[in-house]
């Protein structure tokens, strides 16, 4: 790595390679590079395959300063040896990189720092992140409406009071309490802001906006107090039935990814505890081997005149060799059978694992159809107040539930994409190696590298920025029929970079 | 002038068969290509000296369309040229 090379290691390498004397060898280069120089003095350019191009350009005069008289001075027009790599040259200089590509930023794409992911951080993007997926369910919903700003403060509270609520049930409150009145000012402070500028909203607040939207519909006749009422407004909402089922929803799922994730957590620090310990335990007594050693070899040279003891010294080496080979091996053999067991366990857990979040997004979606259902109900009650309506209402209720507690597979068979059965191995585990992303992880599993949206999308609990990975993170490439991924198909490709781009404009 | 040219111009100079410059030629772009993607620069006396460089990321803008684009970043080669070409060159009259 970053070794300087000159004309002469090139001439032995060039020898070695070719089986030349370096005589030759040396002649050659030289040669060639004042043939490069002549045929460029020719104004000629030279191009070398595989290599690049080597042409001269014409420098205009410009004025300077002369660096020790401090007097101006013009450097007159000159020639200059310029160098134009090959494609083959600056792609295999540029392998490293070379998975990347350039990106179109929207507007209003501002670029922060780097997220500093601390463990309180981690809890509010999930539920972000469950906003998102909730956006994502509703996409033909229409997006602009005009929107109330006292209305989205209380939902942005409201927001905040559903993550209290799951927080506690967490039992690690502390940080996050802190973290909610730190949103809950900041909350406060964007609604002064939004009463000027609703614009910026749209893109900044999706989250809220959202919210706002399918909240508003039925709460907007209830708000209307000032913000500093908000707090009796939460209670308002939580006694709400239809909200607090939603809430109950995403509390569900916000609490299932977290539980999964600290599992995880657990898991991982739990198997490097372990190792820590026996590590430990090695060094231990491989420092007590050494000791023991030392002891032998002085006790060795003391007594080096009465031959009988020293042979039983060495003796007792060998054996005390033997015994702490022998405690190297049952170290061995006991690491084996941890490792083992942990790669079991964590081959039983994935598809477990995929299952449950399969579940949770049905239940989101059913939750959500479930909302909508009641309300339209609700609303058919306040204006008609018939008691058939009732039965209805109950009626409808029951067909929901029995939705609910069916398996997962029903709803894919809704959508219309069955999920056939895999030839390959996925979906599947991984634990991220060094070097890895997502996009090329995407390109071995998939034949694509655009196809990471997905590996994203399946590993969004884990993932709280794609752009943020670790080495040992666990993720599941998720089966190609779930998203439909086809390399082949245009139209797959398309959505992929469709969403690639919407999850772009997210994260820079 | 071509790779063909060249070739054929440094086996008239090297008195050597045009396949074997061909041959040599090809191994010396060969390791020049391995050092340089192994971040190692190489100066050849005289003539010049070449490095690779790691360029951050950067947004550039589509001065037509006002697009910015995320340039992502990127390992190039880049050529300085040594004091004698630099000599040599100043000594040519530039015309138009």
């Amino acid at each position: 790595m970053n070794e300087r090379l000159n004309l002469q290691d090139l001439v032995d390498i060039l020898s070695r390679k070719k089986d030349i004397s370096k005589k030759d060898a040396e002649r050659f280069l030289r040669e060639l590079f004042a043939l490069i120089v002549e045929v460029v003095a020719q104004k000629q350019l030279i191009k070398i395959k595989n290599f690049g191009t080597f042409k001269l350009v014409v420098i205009n005069a410009r004025k300077s300063v002369d660096i020790n008289t401090k007097e101006d001075i013009e450097i007159p027009a000159h020639y200059k040896l310029t160098f134009t790599p090959d494609k083959h040259l600056r792609d295999s200089v540029n392998k490293p990189f070379a998975h990347f590509e350039s990106v179109l930023l929207n507007d209003g794409v501002v670029f922060p720092e780097l997220e500093i992911s601390d463990s309180s951080n981690e809890d509010r993007n999930n539920v972000k992140d469950d906003n998102i997926k909730a956006v994502e369910n509703k996409e033909n919903k229409e997006k602009k409406k005009s929107t109330n700003p006292l209305v989205l403060g209380l939902t942005s509270l409201s927001s905040i009071f559903k993550s209290k609520k799951s927080t506690t049930k967490k039992g690690a409150t502390e940080n996050n309490e802190e973290d909610n009145q730190q949103t809950l000012l900041q909350s406060n402070h964007k609604n002064n802001e939004l009463m000027k500028d609703n614009e910026i909203d749209d893109t900044l607040l999706p989250e809220e906006l959202t919210n706002a939207e399918d909240e508003k519909v039925f709460n907007a006749p209830k708000i209307s107090g000032a913000i500093s009422e908000a707090v009796e407004a939460m209670e308002n909402l939580s006694d709400d039935e239809h909200l607090q089922e939603k809430d109950e929803n995403e509390n569900n799922e916000s609490n299932k990814n977290v539980e999964s994730m600290e599992e995880d957590y657990e898991n991982w620090k739990e198997e490097e505890e372990k190792k820590r310990i026996e590590e430990a335990e090695e060094r231990k007594r491989f420092e007590e081997w050494k000791i023991k050693q030392r002891e032998l070899m002085n006790s060795e040279e003391s007594i080096e005149s009465d031959e009988d003891m020293s042979e039983m010294v060495t003796e007792n080496k060998s054996k005390k060799r033997g015994i702490f080979l022998y405690f190297l091996a049952l170290l061995f053999l006991i690491l084996l059978v941890l490792i083992l067991i942990f790669s079991a366990r964590n081959k039983r857990s994935a598809p477990e694992q995929n299952l449950t979040e399969q579940t949770q997004s049905v239940n989101d979606e059913e939750g959500y159809d479930d909302n909508k259902a009641e309300q339209t109900v609700t609303n058919a009650n306040k204006e008609e107040s018939v008691p058939e309506d009732n039965d209805q209402n109950q009626s409808v209720i029951s067909d929901d539930n029995e939705i609910i507690s069916t398996p997962p597979l029903v709803k894919e068979n809704d959508k219309g994409n069955v999920n056939a059965v895999d030839k390959d191995d996925l979906p599947m585990t991984i634990y991220l190696k060094r070097g890895e992303t997502l996009r090329l992880l995407s390109e071995k599993y998939y034949g694509n590298r655009t196809f990471w949206v997905y590996i994203y999308e399946e590993n969004k609990n884990v993932i709280t920025n794609p752009n943020g990975l670790y080495v040992g993170m666990k993720l599941v490439i998720p089966s190609k029929a779930k998203y439909g991924i086809d390399a082949n198909n245009t139209e797959s490709l398309r959505k992929a970079k469709q969403l690639e781009n919407e999850l772009y404009s997210q994260f820079r | 002038m071509t790779n063909q040219e060249l070739i054929t111009e440094l086996s008239k100079r090297l008195d050597i068969l045009p396949e074997e410059v061909s041959d040599i030629l090809e191994t010396t772009v060969e390791i020049f290509v391995k050092n340089l993607t192994k971040e190692n620069s190489v100066n050849i006396q005289g003539f010049g000296f070449f490095d690779v460089k790691r360029k951050s990321q950067r947004i550039s803008v589509n001065p037509i369309s006002q697009q910015r684009y995320l340039t992502p970043p990127k390992i190039s080669v880049a050529f300085k040229s040594g004091n004698t070409v630099k000599e040599i060159l100043k000594k040519l009259t530039i015309d138009e």
